[in-house]
């Protein structure tokens, strides 16, 4: 310490310590020293006091109940001034140290009960002020460099990042880049990174060209796709180009952050390509569907002019494989029109709005009535909620599921129930039917697309209702599941999440508000 | 109209597939609706058709349209763009317009009616669906036949 450190203001000590007697002995001890001293007896109380109070040194034992020593290390690097840190270990252990430096202490000091103790505490409470004065004088690009990336948590905040970003990487990587790179205005103390992949370039702000780089590889699945680079300012001197000046920690972060920009971009590559692969399939179904009706109509009006026209001259075997033809082109148009309503779910917006599940089920019932009132049908409605749903949409979905639950349904007295059961963030909807049921390890297949559980001879459908059932409570956020036992009829159950705005809009007239 | 003299009482069917124009045209038999359907393959024709050009320039035979049948999806100029164009020109956009199309998706026939069609017939035609539409078009008199 120099001699105008005399004139200087009072040291501010800060001492964690959660043994009584070690603490006050050290307290005592330094305020001789003309110290201002806290003592914390925990890890928490210390944190506290650091974000109330500038200090210029602190002790800080490793063993602690609650937070540990070194937990209180990473937690001083977040975003939080920083100043000398001396450990304290009740045992010598060389690990330990070494883990403590690399986490931002100052010094390390095993604890021992002679005399000499206190005197050794206060030798190296001097060198750690004075070493981090110095420090702070010079701070070098590469410390610049260590605290930005401590002080962010890079690697939390590049986690952070890459859970938030959806769609492009681009943006993502570019945002990377900057939280890698500590930014500088000084132009003397400037690094930049640069993320490499493939052909594409993503520089933090203020990037420049320098012979002076530390390279780090990115790869994916084993496969090298880029490299991160630490560009330092461009020197002449050979010596200092070839060695990293980048710390063995900051070092060992460079490593995992390249590790983790090549488990994001692996995982986005792979997450375009399903979605790729899945919008063209759809817009595949889509336009095949679409393009099917033409000619189907076609088919099916000139079978019907052809009977209409010539009906007289043939015979009753001619007439009755014109029927087939007819009915064949009638059920393969309604499969068509069902393949096309599944693959508009995808490409229609979702209107969402309170929507009284009451009212699309007289909806629903009106436009069943003929098949209702043929097969003598009975539903009966219990209360049911207000729920946050498209209305076009709930409405194809209770058509479906009433409409299964009379058409697969053998009983002299086809029956139908439509109630609710609550949990305090879902409503279930159920419709349970007395028809036909289905086995249990079908309660499964059911929902998948084109699957049949029944003779189509018997009974009629298209093996898509159930899939679109699936899709719409899925966009709604919720799921439909079914219990069911052969012969013993069916109970689907509708999940569909609580909402405050549908509850309040419970009575009143409500506004729509459109999702995507 | 004003400028329009000859009293007409013909349809103009605009559809590219012969078949389903045959169709059309026994869908309105059937409806005994008996006014001419003159048939063009494509909106182009059309549109010649409508403003007397070219092959349809004999004014007393290729009178304008009491009303026009309309196919949306057709090669080169679609039904989407006739209906504007007609839309556009002040002795044409008062010719109501009936969309014949295959698709009876609430999307399309909201996009349709938006581009100013007012009506709307889905294939296949049925007669009932004929009578209606037909019923509804202002100031279109309906030969009806005695069948």
């Amino acid at each position: 310490m120099s001699e105008e450190s005399a004139d200087k203001p009072v040291r501010r000590l800060l001492i964690v310590e959660d043994e009584d007697g070690v603490g006050s002995l050290m307290q005592t001890y330094f305020s001789r020293l003309g110290y201002e001293v806290d003592l914390a007896p925990d890890g928490y109380s210390a944190l506290r006091l650091v974000d109330q109070q500038v200090y210029d040194l602190m002790f800080l034992d490793q063993r602690m109940p609650g937070m540990s020593g070194l937990e209180v290390l990473a937690h001083l690097r977040m975003g939080r001034p920083r100043f000398p840190v001396i450990m304290l270990s009740g045992y010598s252990s060389e690990e330990l140290a070494v883990r403590a430096l690399q986490m931002g202490a100052t010094d390390y000091i095993t604890k021992t009960s002679d005399e000499q103790f206190c005197k050794k505490l206060e030798q190296k409470a001097h060198q750690a002020i004075d070493r981090f004065a110095q420090e702070d004088l010079r701070l070098s690009n590469v410390e610049m460099l260590r605290q930005r990336i401590s002080e962010l948590g890079c690697l939390y905040a590049l986690e952070k990042l890459f859970d938030v970003v959806e769609g492009s990487p681009h943006n993502a990587l570019r945002a990377a880049a900057d939280i890698i790179n500590p930014k500088k205005e000084d132009e003397d103390e400037r690094t930049c990174a640069v993320i490499r992949i493939g052909k594409e370039e993503y520089a933090s702000q203020d990037a420049f060209i320098s012979n002076h780089v530390v390279p780090y590889d990115i790869y994916a699945r084993g496969r090298l796709i880029g490299v991160l680079e630490i560009r330092f300012p461009p020197n002449d001197d050979d010596q200092r180009a070839e060695s990293n000046p980048l710390s063995e920690q900051e070092h060992d972060l460079m490593l995992s952050v390249a590790d983790r920009i090549g488990h994001f971009v692996d995982f986005w590559r792979t997450e375009q390509r399903l979605r790729e692969s899945n919008a063209a399939l759809e817009e595949y179904a889509y336009v095949a569907a679409h393009d099917l009706q033409a000619p189907l109509q076609k088919i099916e009006s000139y079978v019907e002019l052809l009977i209409e026209d010539y009906g007289e001259e043939l015979d009753e075997q001619a007439r009755q494989y014109m029927d087939v033809l007819a009915s064949s082109a009638r059920s393969m148009r309604k499969l068509v029109r069902d393949v096309l309503a599944l693959s508009r779910l995808d490409s229609d917006g979702l209107l969402l709005k309170p929507t009284e599940l009451e009212t699309i089920l007289l909806l629903a019932k009106d436009a069943l009535g003929q098949l209702l009132h043929e097969r003598g049908a009975q539903v009966i409605q219990h209360e049911l909620p207000c729920v946050m749903a498209d209305e076009t949409r709930m409405l194809q979905l209770f058509q479906n599921l009433i409409g299964n639950a009379v058409k697969f349904n053998d009983s002299a007295e086809p029956r139908v129930e439509i109630g609710t059961e609550e949990t305090p963030t879902y409503w279930w909807v159920y419709v349970r039917d007395n028809g036909l049921g289905m086995k249990e390890e079908d309660t499964q297949r059911a929902f998948l697309p084109f699957k049949r559980l029944k003779t189509k001879k018997k009974y009629k459908g298209t093996g898509i209702g159930l899939a679109l059932c699936r899709k719409i409570m899925r966009q709604h956020g919720g799921g439909i599941e079914v219990e069911s036992k052969l012969g013993e009829g069916s109970t689907f159950w509708l999940e569909f999440p609580k909402s405050e705005e549908a509850e309040r809009a419970v009575g009143s007239t409500a506004q729509a508000i459109t999702v995507e | 109209m004003a400028t329009t003299t000859v009293q007409t009482s013909n349809f103009l069917l605009v559809e590219d597939d012969p078949d389903d124009a045959l169709l059309t045209q026994r869908a309105f038999k059937k409806a005994n609706i008996w006014n001419p359907i003159d048939s063009v393959t494509s909106a182009e024709d059309a549109w010649q058709y409508l403003t007397q050009q070219g092959p349809y320039a004999d004014q007393s035979r290729y009178p304008k349209p009491l009303c026009v049948l309309l196919d949306l999806n057709m090669p080169g100029m679609d039904g989407r763009e006739l209906i504007a164009k007609m839309g556009a020109d002040e002795t044409l956009k008062d010719i109501p317009v009936i969309v014949i199309s295959t698709s009876d998706y609430e999307k399309d026939m909201e996009h349709v009616r938006s581009m100013g069609a007012k009506h709307y017939i889905i294939k296949p035609l049925k007669m009932q669906s004929v009578l209606q539409v037909v019923a509804s078009l202002p100031n279109v008199s309906v030969i009806l036949g005695t069948a």
